[in-house]
């Protein structure tokens, strides 16, 4: 009942009006994207907070549990947690955001021209996917980053590539669908060029699914590249990411939990609200999509 | 059912193939020279172009690649560089860790996933269900290596109630199961959080079903309906996706293995990346590929097998 009633508005209302109503009325999705914009607020206007420099050692501090100075206490080299958290947020956020878009760019071309050309191209560009698919996507991701190296260009460049035939393949599915359309049809019939249709009728009309797999798929990368940084093979120390500050505090966890932990519970926040506002997101949009991420885990 | 199986195994030939192809020239297109790498900055030139030789590096990649897949069907995976050992022995040797931890953390899952999803789905829309799945959301988003972290610091170094790292004694089985509790539930509880959401809407489908209101009808005790009439239909789904989860299973276990020092496949394959030892880790990826294909390939089978409604 509500996601009809949301769609209704949708065609009524402008943008903006229509995403207020949306959020005030999952009250979830209200939460996430609360959470969502402040991090990334701080995480764009860091430079400018007053905080201790992330890498900053002052080795006499070290593992100094919270106090009123240093609200999530020091890590062993003294560096001031917070900073490190906040700053390592930019990174994984950065990460996180631009492997899908970039994952996404690219699956999204992949399977448009794969559903709509279908023959040959169609065959190729899927068993690809397949193949891609079979690789469980911390693994994919592993190899990648262990064969071209870590750094942070190349963490995105793994999780971009775990991220295409997610793309490809739903985009492929939804372009069958909308190529057989009578709309379509008509264009050709008006005689409109093979990229024209595919850019102004084909694309526009598999964009909502594509949206709920990009909101579901940026928590998961984020993930994902707190993984490899936790395993050492992501973004290399001292440049703070969520993933490595755990690994750093973990030998310390007997003396100073707080460095992992506090890392931990922000990683876990800012995931969860993606995944409020994609589920949100998803029951709107696109019913169908419910086991999605059941299944699009691996 | 013959030739069923057939043809499923001739359209994974090109899958594994292609997996094959990929981990090949992702780590042979690895930029700098694994020689380099394996004698370090000191080494002398003749010594790092008889190495070289010696490792095939001087034949173009194509020349290598037909070398590696013929050698591949004879079953052999090459050496690893650091122990000169076949790599396929050296992986054999940690498997049986993994399996037990993965294993365990399916079960765990299991017993965790299944009797709350049936509760959240019968309880519908009700506070125990509400809390149920925001449970489930926040479960999903906590990463599995840190709820290995957690469950560590609070169950080892807190309490001390189970041991800190390793795999026990391997002689003893209580010592095995003992070091085995905390990485199977990091992995266990990470999964059941998905095998609950799977079980609630399996179950809601089933419960919806025409024959669980003949059952009801015809005055079974509730009790029977739930547990014999929906779950057992329910159940069928959720077995097969447990084979689906193989691959975050896998990822899961690499992770735990590292949080807890175990000397698992996962903790293999960390030391062969940071060792460059390049046919261990090109092995390891492979054999870890192949399981999650071969899994996914025999648990769709047996869902065919099992569900008479399917043909075969």
């Amino acid at each position: 009942m509500k996601n009809q009633e949301f769609l209704k508005q949708k065609r009524k209302r402008g943008i903006g009006k229509v995403i207020f109503r949306f959020l005030r009325q999952n009250p979830l999705a209200l939460f996430g994207a609360v959470v969502i914009v402040i991090s990334i607020l701080t995480s764009v206007l860091v430079p400018i907070f007053p905080l201790h420099d992330p890498l900053h050692q002052n080795l006499p501090n070290r593992l100094k549990p919270p106090t009123a100075e240093y609200l999530f206490g020091t890590d062993n080299y003294g560096r001031d947690v917070l900073s490190r958290v906040i700053w390592g947020g930019r990174v994984s956020l950065l990460v996180g955001i631009f492997s899908v878009a970039i994952g996404s760019l690219i699956g999204v071309t992949l399977g448009i021209i794969s559903g709509y050309f279908g023959k040959y191209v169609d065959t190729v560009i899927m068993r690809i996917t397949d193949i891609l698919l079979s690789f469980p996507a911390l693994l994919l991701a592993m190899a990648i980053c262990a064969a071209i190296g870590s750094s942070l260009y190349n963490v995105i460049i793994a999780i971009s590539i775990v991220t295409v035939p997610r793309f490809s393949r739903l985009v492929r599915g939804t372009t069958l669908s909308v190529k057989e359309a009578d709309f379509i049809e008509a264009a050709r019939a008006l005689g409109q060029s093979r990229w024209k249709i595919i850019f102004f009728h084909v694309l526009p009309n598999t964009f909502s699914p594509i949206l709920v797999l990009a909101t579901l798929w940026i928590p998961q990368a984020i993930i994902t590249e707190a993984s490899l940084s936790f395993l050492g093979l992501g973004v290399m120390p001292p440049t703070p990411t969520w993933g490595n500050i755990i690994n750093e505090g973990k030998t310390y966890l007997m003396n100073a939990p707080w460095i992992s932990i506090s890392s931990g519970v922000v990683i876990i926040l800012v995931v969860m609200a993606f995944n409020f506002v994609g589920d949100a997101v998803r029951d709107a949009f696109d019913p169908r999509l419910k086991g999605e991420r059941e299944v699009g885990r691996g | 059912m013959g030739r069923y199986l057939l043809k499923t195994l001739i359209t994974i030939i090109p899958t594994l193939f292609g997996v094959v192809t990929i981990v090949f020239f992702l780590i042979h297109l690895t930029p700098g020279d694994p020689a380099l790498a394996i004698l370090g900055p000191h080494a002398t030139a003749d010594s790092i172009r008889e190495l070289r030789i010696s490792l095939g590096l001087d034949q173009p990649l194509y020349l290598q690649y037909l070398k590696f897949m013929r050698n591949l069907m004879q079953g052999d995976l090459g050496r690893s560089l650091v122990t000169d050992q076949p790599v396929l022995l050296e992986t054999l040797r940690p498997l049986p860790y993994t399996i037990h931890l993965a294993l365990a953390g399916v079960l765990i899952s299991l017993i965790l996933g299944i009797p709350i999803g049936v509760i959240s789905a019968v309880r519908r829309n009700t506070f125990l269900d509400y809390f149920m799945r925001a449970s489930s959301i926040s479960g999903i988003s906590i990463p599995v290596f840190f709820l290995a972290i957690l469950l560590l610091w609070i169950f080892s170094y807190h309490l001390g109630w189970f041991p800190i790292i390793g795999v026990g004694d391997t002689s003893s089985w209580r010592s095995l199961l003992h070091h085995l509790v905390l990485p199977a539930s990091a992995i266990g509880i990470s999964m059941a959080v998905l095998i609950m959401r799977l079980t609630r809407s399996c179950m809601l489908e089933v419960l919806s079903q025409d024959y669980v209101r003949t059952a009801r009808a015809k005055g079974l005790a509730e009790k029977s309906v739930i547990l014999i009439h929906a779950l057992k239909n329910a159940l069928l789904p959720i077995v097969t996706v447990v084979g689906l989860y193989m691959g975050q299973l896998l990822g899961g276990a690499i992770l735990t293995e590292t949080v807890f020092a175990r000397q698992g496949v996962g903790k293999l394959l960390m030391d062969a990346i940071f060792a460059r030892d390049y046919p261990q880790v090109q092995g390891t990826v492979l054999i870890f590929a192949c399981a999650v294909i071969f899994v996914n390939v025999t648990v769709d089978i047996i869902y065919r097998f099992l569900d008479p409604r399917i043909k075969l």
